[in-house]
């Protein structure tokens, strides 16, 4: 009888550790990313580029997170406070927070982050330590000091011993890089969590990457690359992004660039560039439909035929999109037409255009561009076009002054100076707003911590989600 | 269930206890609906510090008037902001409708983003918060009661299956009483055996079958104690009715003559035998509680030479039974020493007497009647055995309790006194020793009077 409940004992203890191993075993603890143009050092400046700005909410911790319309709160400090001025702050590091086992948060780091940023934003300030805290009294109000330091651009970061990449306060670390693969490690191993992140950059619709069913996110993936199994295998969630296409007209000639916006045709183009795609969003501006006062209509056009003497001269279409060659090709051969416009399409890799235009954009003429923000908020989606430190074309208004304003805006105000400034880039014929992207985003079923509104869907916090 | 059942179930001490649980039910409620108002209000006013902020900042005093309206929400009845970090008027809001009660006031420090912008003070309708709590858990409210109610109903049927149990069992016992004790207590043990039929808890079935069998044996007590007292009287009418004719017998054999002298003699023997059996009654009679307490007032007898009484005994027998020529009577003694125990001789003489009667009344053939005395270790066995018809085993238990007797025929309890084997057994274990009897149908019967041996010169002490 007693070896008989042994032997049953025994039986019951097996079960249960194969089933323990095999929960083990099925829990990939690897967060696996198809991403598209890794930029090429990881630091908080990547943050203006989507997979930049993905990979800094893993690694990095702004001073900052914006909880609500200007309430802020912070992670990584144990107490601020300010004056009613806005010209006097007092911000105390939380304590046990460090970049890596050797480099704590302390007020002496905090004070060297805060020079150089106060330097990039070129502010007046005098910065000090009292008391485990730092004292920071600037020149003129900064009223714009918590909204400027929750973005990850102004993130606590040090340099590692490996150039291309720095360590910020985030949950992950690099530990290893190349042209086309990243690898992220948690600081702190956490069991039943994604301790590793591996973002892998696809080559390409024919790639085999796109058919691997263990990986975690195809979000990054042009809509016409995803894998069609994912509405099968995948939980979806349909989000309205915060983002709207744009064809950026860097073109010096304001007559060129007036030309090209009122005639070319939005909807043959963004067809043609999406390689088909048949259901677009329209947008009436550069800013989403959510966000202030857009509305959900097309941009008004006023096509007049007319003919600029260029000679043979063509502009420069830079195609970081593929399989769409011949289509454009029509696109812009009406728009020759109408116009007298030659344009010719430069293909580039999509980490060359990423590195290309936050750089020199050497003989970028036209390029689409999505703008988006990872909040409701309205500057980021202006930043690109008429911020001078922040743009991504050359030519066009230049509204510091009036982004100014609109950062130490709010409610009815804000939107209503949002207005104009989207007016005036119309007007100035910068850029021609294409459509508000619409998106299903598909993440692994089983996966548990994500949910619309907390963790924002786009660029999920990776330590937070569970396997 | 019964009206009285329902009355005493439902009285006012249960009523008060529902009413004293569901007022504290709501106690709670209203206590967490204020905790949560009060931290709602805080959390909701610190989530739009900024905007309340830059209203201030700006002097507009209409868009924070606007930013408190949707505190006011019957619960809040006022709130007020008075800017500490801004020069700029208080901000205040009162909801229309006048508050219905009593107001519990609070204060707090309005902090936006670091910055102590205002301190905020704001009341909190306490009347108008119970009315929306009770409005609001009315429906749990009634469904408690009826909840405790259906609960209540159901506990107070099967208190009352129960009872109605109880009540019947009681009767029965009561029945049972009334018959004779062998069929009454298997009656009771089958009654206390079909208790666990479902109606009652296993619990409630086992105390109430424990009380069952407690109050069958305190019935049975109280039968035999009445018929012992019965028996008692009786034997002391006897006794003294005896006294005067045994008297005048006792006077006339003086007189006898022409009569052999051996039975002259054994006629006298006879009478004095009557006479001590008489007066034993008697002070039997007077001292009653001595069956009932035999160790109260008792005194240790003396130690009394056994082989003599044994051979009286069996002298008196022969004579007594001369006129049954059937029966042979005859005795032995198988020990050398004189054997001393300490007994009362009368009563041990009436003991193996009534035994030897017995045995002659077991026999209807020829038969023989052995009356022996030994010893074995440390007891002194008195020992009558018959070739008589014998016991049935089923008997055997039950002789030697008080009242029961075996009778003439073996056909049943009711034809003797019961009082022999019952004294013997008594006088047996009075001494310490004890009463053995061994019986088979058809052979015969062995009744052993073993009696602790006691040493000629020792005294009688007091137990």
């Amino acid at each position: 009888m007693r070896a008989r409940l042994f032997a049953f004992t025994a039986l019951i203890g097996l079960s249960i550790g194969i089933a323990i191993l095999k929960s083990s075993a099925d829990k990939d603890e690897e967060w696996t990313v198809i991403s598209i143009g890794l930029p090429d050092r990881i630091e908080p400046k990547s943050a203006m580029a989507n997979m930049g700005y993905y990979i800094l909410k893993q690694t990095h911790e702004p001073l900052f997170r914006e909880t609500g319309p200007g309430l802020f709160n912070s992670k990584i400090l144990l107490s601020w406070d300010r004056n009613a001025s806005n010209t006097l702050f007092r911000i105390c590091p939380a304590l046990g927070k460090s970049f890596d086992s050797g480099r704590p948060f302390t007020a002496r780091t905090l004070v060297q982050h805060l020079s150089k940023s106060i330097r990039e934003l070129k502010k007046n300030a005098a910065i000090k330590t009292s008391d485990d805290c730092v004292v920071i009294e600037f020149e003129k109000p900064f009223n714009a000091f918590f909204k400027t330091f929750s973005q990850y651009e102004f993130a606590p970061s040090v340099p590692s011993s490996d150039p291309r990449w720095e360590i910020g306060l985030g949950p992950f670390q690099v530990v290893s890089k190349d042209k086309s693969s990243l690898t992220l490690q948690k600081k702190e191993f956490g069991e039943g969590h994604f301790n590793s992140i591996r973002f892998l950059d696809y080559s390409g619709p024919t790639d085999p990457i796109l058919q691997d069913r263990s990986v975690e996110d195809f979000n990054r993936v042009l809509l016409k690359d995803q894998p069609d199994w994912l509405k099968h295998d995948m939980k979806m969630f349909d989000v309205s992004l915060l983002q709207t296409v744009n064809l950026f007209i860097n073109i010096k000639d304001p007559m060129v660039r007036a030309l090209i916006f009122q005639c070319m045709p939005i909807h043959e183009f963004r067809k043609a560039f999406m390689n088909g795609q048949l259901n677009f969003s329209d947008v009436d501006g550069v800013i989403p439909v959510g966000v202030g006062h857009a509305r959900r209509k097309m941009v008004a056009q006023n096509c007049k035929r007319a003919s600029v003497e260029r000679g043979d001269e063509s502009l420069r279409f830079i195609n970081w999109n593929t399989g769409n060659e011949e289509n454009l090709k029509r696109v812009f051969e009406e728009l020759e037409e109408r116009t007298g416009l030659k344009i010719s399409t430069a293909a580039v890799t999509t980490a060359d255009f990423i590195r290309d235009v936050f750089g020199r954009r050497p003989g970028y003429d036209l390029y689409v561009v999505a703008i988006d923000a990872v909040r409701p908020e309205i500057s980021p989606f202006f930043e690109p076009i008429v911020d001078q430190r922040r743009r991504l074309l050359d030519f066009g208004p230049i509204l510091d002054t009036r982004m100014n304003l609109l950062e130490n805006a709010s409610g009815d105000a804000a939107a209503d100076l949002a207005s104009e400034i989207n007016q005036e880039i119309l007007d100035s014929h910068v850029v021609l707003p294409l459509y508000q992207e619409m998106r299903t985003f598909y993440y692994p079923r089983k996966m548990k911590g994500n949910s619309t509104g907390r963790n924002f869907l786009e660029y999920p916090e990776v330590a937070e989600l569970k396997p | 269930m019964n009206r009285a059942h329902v009355r005493h179930y439902l009285n006012a001490r249960y009523m008060t206890a529902a009413i004293v649980f569901v007022a504290l039910l709501f106690s709670i409620s209203l206590g967490s609906a204020l905790l949560g108002e009060m931290a709602s209000t805080q959390r909701s006013l610190s989530a739009q510090s900024p905007q309340i902020e830059d209203a201030i900042r700006q002097n507009d005093l209409i868009r924070a008037h606007k930013m408190l309206w949707p505190f006011l929400n019957g619960r809040v009845a006022a709130i007020q902001i008075e800017p500490v970090a801004f020069p700029s008027g208080k901000i205040s809001a009162s909801a229309p409708e006048k508050p219905s009660g009593i107001l519990a006031h609070q204060r707090f420090e309005l902090v936006s983003n670091g910055l102590h912008i205002a301190n905020v003070a704001y009341s909190i309708d306490i009347t108008h918060t119970a009315m929306t709590v009770f409005v609001d858990n009315v429906g749990f409210y009634l469904s408690l009661a009826l909840f405790a109610a259906i609960l209540m109903g159901y506990a107070n049927s099967r208190t009352a299956s129960a009872l109605s149990f109880l009540e019947k069992r009681i009767i029965l016992l009561a029945r049972s009483s009334h018959r004779d004790g062998a069929s009454g207590g298997q009656d009771i043990a089958h009654l206390a055996d079909q208790i666990q039929d479902g109606t009652l808890s296993p619990a409630c079935a086992e105390s109430l079958k424990q009380l069952i069998l407690a109050m069958d044996e305190h019935s049975k007590s109280r039968t035999e104690f009445a018929e012992a007292n019965t028996t008692y009287e009786i034997a002391k009418q006897v006794a003294h009715d005896i006294r005067s004719p045994l008297s005048a017998l006792k006077i006339a054999t003086h007189g006898l003559k022409g009569m052999p002298t051996e039975r002259v003699s054994l006629i006298r023997q006879a009478a004095d035998r009557i006479q001590s059996i008489s007066d034993d009654l008697l002070a039997y009679a007077r001292r009653r509680s001595e069956f009932e307490h035999p160790a109260e007032n008792q005194t240790n007898p003396s130690p009394f030479p056994l082989r003599e009484l044994v051979r009286d005994i069996v002298k008196e027998k022969q004579v007594e039974l001369s006129g049954r020529t059937n029966i042979v009577i005859h005795s032995k003694f198988l020990d050398a020493d004189e054997l001393f125990a300490r007994v009362d001789p009368g009563q041990l003489q009436r003991a193996v007497s009534n035994i030897v009667n017995n045995a002659a009344e077991a026999i209807h053939a020829d038969g023989h009647i052995a009356i022996e005395l030994t010893r074995v270790d440390d007891k002194a066995i008195i020992t009558v055995s018959d070739n008589g018809m014998g016991i049935p085993d089923e008997i055997i238990p039950l002789i030697g309790r008080r009242g029961y007797s075996h009778g003439k025929c073996g056909k049943g309890a009711t034809q003797g006194n019961g009082l022999g084997l019952f004294q013997a057994k008594q006088i047996a274990e009075r001494a310490g020793g004890e009463l053995r009897i061994e019986s088979r149908i058809g052979i015969g019967t062995k009744i052993s009077l073993l009696l602790p041996l006691a040493s000629p010169s020792s005294k009688g002490t007091l137990q």
